[in-house]
């Protein structure tokens, strides 16, 4: 049975750096499991800064980017776009991959598509809203603390 | 320090002129390879109707040292983004410097420290040493970038336009510790009313008004200034492959 939560902060207080998902307020989202999944996304706050590393997919499986701390570690054919309040990520055809856009110096928002390697979505943003559509994933993490696990 | 560390020191320092893009600013040399700088002062930038960030590298970089007048070779990745958030460039000289600078070790900073900067500001033909002490160690939006922190060096040193660039160094031993950037902007919402005025669309100005506005948003400074961290381009892949080798 689907659970529907709106509007909670999630290991963040309102008005502390945080990131939108599924219009929860969160200081750390995982989808997908390091070195297991093909794909992987880690959004966490270090040092007051927004970090997004992983690896990121074209909806046909194969591998796009890899980021690492916002950074391209190593492209497939995708360009970034830097912007003044974040960047864009596009696949070869110049189509949106994956965008981040910090709103007031406090809420990052996540864009775009997220492909698992059989091209089913993850995540993607639909209206505004960044849905999460597939586990594993973890939303919110303080230490050995876990805000919300989706399997 | 004494007046042959000046000597020094200002051999090592030269002024970047892009004669494409008509700016200039400072630069020095690490080592005897690698001529630094800011990003922004070989750069062009604007923003294009979907909000993303264009940049164009000036073609045309000569760098004026106490020895003569050098082209400049881009030796970043012009695809880069770390130079552009942090705000670095590294350039190539065909020339071997007269002297040079080494490194701090960034660890061994400390808040309250003698610090020297050097540079070509505004219609200075010739190096220009200023001084203070470091302020605070802080961290701060990139000027392109809101996403990206800065790791910076806030100071008391007179730190103008055409400093941009330049070094600013360890008073103690001569290492450099940053890149001198750009001061510290009032912000305040007088300051802010003051850019409203100026941007409004059909505000009528009169040109003197106008140009009193600008100076003073320009101009007029707390006495804080910035230098970026030089760990930044100690930390890129370009540096430290050629820094081995050449």
């Amino acid at each position: 049975m689907p659970v529907f939560m709106k509007g909670n902060y999630i290991f963040v207080e309102p008005k502390q750096k945080c990131f939108e998902v599924s219009s929860n307020f969160t200081n750390y989202l995982e989808l997908g499991i390091r070195g297991i999944t093909k794909y992987y996304l880690e959004a966490k706050i270090e040092n007051d800064e927004f970090k997004i590393s992983g690896i990121l997919l074209d909806k046909s499986g194969e591998v796009l980017c890899r980021l690492k701390d916002n950074f391209i570690d190593e492209s497939k054919g995708c360009n970034k776009e830097m912007t003044v309040h974040g960047y864009r990520i596009k696949n070869k055809d110049g189509n949106l991959a994956f965008e981040i856009h910090v709103e007031n110096d406090l809420i990052c928002h996540l864009k775009g598509t997220i492909f698992g390697e059989s091209g089913e979505i993850v995540a993607q943003e639909r209206e505004g809203e960044f849905i999460i559509l597939k586990g594993p994933g973890i939303i919110g993490k303080s230490g050995n603390a876990i805000g919300i696990k989706i399997s | 320090m004494n007046i042959k560390m000046f000597d020094k020191w200002k051999l090592a320092t030269g002024k970047v002129m892009c004669s494409d893009f008509g700016i200039t600013g400072s630069g020095f040399f690490i080592g005897n390879k690698f001529f630094i700088t800011n990003n922004h002062v070989v750069t062009r930038m604007s923003i294009d109707e979907t909000g993303a960030i264009r940049l164009d590298y000036s073609k045309q970089i000569f760098v004026k040292t106490a020895g003569g007048t050098y082209d400049a070779t881009l030796v970043i990745d012009e695809n880069s983004d770390p130079p552009v958030v942090y705000d670095y460039a590294i350039l190539k000289l065909d020339v071997t410097p007269q002297a040079y600078f080494d490194v701090a070790d960034i660890s061994g900073i400390s808040q309250g420290e003698e610090v020297i900067a050097i540079g070509y500001p505004l219609d200075f033909d010739e190096p220009i040493v200023s001084s203070g002490v470091i302020s605070a160690i802080i961290s701060r939006p990139s000027h392109i970038n809101t996403l990206h922190l800065i790791r910076t060096f806030l100071t008391d040193t007179l730190i103008t336009y055409g400093n941009s660039g330049g070094p600013l160094v360890r008073a103690i031993d001569g290492t450099v510790i940053g890149i001198t950037t750009m001061p510290h902007e009032i912000r305040d919402e007088t300051r802010e009313r003051l850019l409203k005025y100026i941007n409004l669309p059909g505000m009528e100005i009169k040109p003197p008004i106008r140009d009193l506005i600008d100076f003073v948003v320009r101009y007029v400074t707390v006495g804080f200034n910035y230098a970026v961290s030089i760990k930044y381009v100690i930390n890129d892949p370009v540096f430290k492959s050629l820094k081995g080798g050449d």
